[in-house]
């Protein structure tokens, strides 16, 4: 199934929390192998979004993530270095807080 | 009969350290009164940082709405000595004004909602503008989209519907675009001590803190990175990133330096952004 990011927020600039959370309400009852998440369209997107969406819906299914698809716009290379980063930020999770946390108590 | 209430702003007014304390000063000292009219007396300024019209515009702004306060000058002599705060938008005159320097970046505030405007104008006044670097497509769409992270942040973290205000200036003989950026909201702290519990206790570390690739203060999220991003910026471009926020001042360039924390006898709110581009 195909979920359309500018039909679904109805904006080319897919940037803020409010942006985020209704594309995760509308990808958080199917599986990653079920849809593909298309770009075409979108001007701009942030990491702010990406983490409201894209990671949360991640680490809500972090074995499966990996059989998640995406489109892209043409120009818009860098649109899957973000969705990556997001995505491997999400999997980090506590791991991450909890090395954060540590090196900042041994300070 | 009431005597008249000056206030004076006075010596040099850069976007450093000194600078901004004299801004917050003059918060300081006007926030005292209530319901009355404050003459501003400019006539000992020799300099203004016309970027710092973002930080000026969000005090004048706070004053008159919490504190009832009204603010006279002479404009006239605004007019003949700090003609670019007419150029960039921060005052208005009934004759037309032209930024044919074209040094100016517009003062604006924004809605915190309206992240279309913010858009616009990140792309079409200051990403144009003649005072920014040679960019690629690529560190293009990276210094938007980290703008537009700070700014959707905002609307998180800052726990205020107050505007966000903004303001440029190219300033070609030091081949720098400075561009500041202004919230009225509560500071980097609360929330990363709370998401830290306690450990992050002040407001230097929380700034060092908010600057971690990962870092997020929102709850079961993965972080983000605005300010990770523009700290890299313009780590690898010897340009400069400030960051203001609870009583400190924080900068890319003097965290190599021996002094590196400066507090603010009196601080203001919410946050504040310095970005130096440097011209290449």
């Amino acid at each position: 199934m195909n979920i359309n990011v500018l039909d679904i927020i109805k904006s080319e600039f897919a940037t803020n929390l409010t942006d985020g959370s209704v594309l995760f309400e509308a990808i958080k009852s199917y599986k990653p192998s079920e849809i593909t998440i298309s770009f075409n369209g979108i001007r701009r997107i942030s990491t702010l979004f990406l983490n409201e969406c894209i990671g949360q819906y991640a680490m809500n299914n972090p074995a499966t993530i990996n059989d998640l698809k995406f489109e892209y716009p043409a120009d818009k290379e860098n649109f899957s270095l973000k969705v990556e980063d997001v995505i491997e930020n999400a999997l980090l999770g506590d791991e991450y807080d909890t090395f954060v946390d540590n090196a900042l108590l041994s300070m | 009969m009431d005597s008249k209430i000056v206030l004076h702003l006075s010596d040099n007014i850069y976007t450093n350290f000194s600078g901004i304390k004299r801004l917050f000063d003059f918060y300081k000292t006007a926030s005292d009164y209530y319901n009355e009219t404050i003459y501003i007396d400019f006539y000992h300024l020799n300099w203004f940082d016309a970027n710092l019209s973002a930080l000026f515009g969000s005090i004048l702004a706070k004053l008159t709405n919490e504190n009832n306060l009204k603010f006279s000058t002479d404009l006239k002599y605004l007019e003949e000595h700090f003609d670019v705060l007419y150029r960039n938008g921060f005052l208005r005159s009934d004759s037309v004004v032209s930024d044919e320097q074209q040094s100016t970046v517009s003062f604006k505030s924004f809605s915190i909602e309206d992240k279309d405007g913010f858009i616009n104008y990140v792309e079409n006044d200051l990403l144009t503008h003649r005072g920014m670097p040679n960019l690629t497509e690529d560190e293009k769409d990276n210094i938007i989209d980290s703008l537009i992270e700070v700014f959707c942040n905002i609307q998180i973290h800052s726990k205020t519907d107050e505007p966000f205000y903004v303001c440029g200036q190219y300033y070609p003989k030091q081949g720098v675009l400075t561009f500041s950026m202004v919230d009225l909201g509560v500071g980097f702290l609360p929330a990363i001590k709370n998401k830290t519990k306690g450990v992050v206790n002040n407001d230097y570390d929380a700034i060092k803190w908010a600057l971690e690739k990962k870092n997020t203060t929102k709850v079961g999220r993965p972080g983000g990175l605005g300010l990770f991003d523009l700290n890299t910026y313009f780590g690898k471009t010897n340009g400069d990133l400030q960051i203001i926020t609870g009583d400190t001042f924080w900068s890319l360039e003097l965290e190599n330096a021996v002094m590196k924390k400066f507090h603010f006898p009196n601080p203001y709110v919410g946050s504040i952004l310095n970005l130096f581009f440097k011209y290449k």
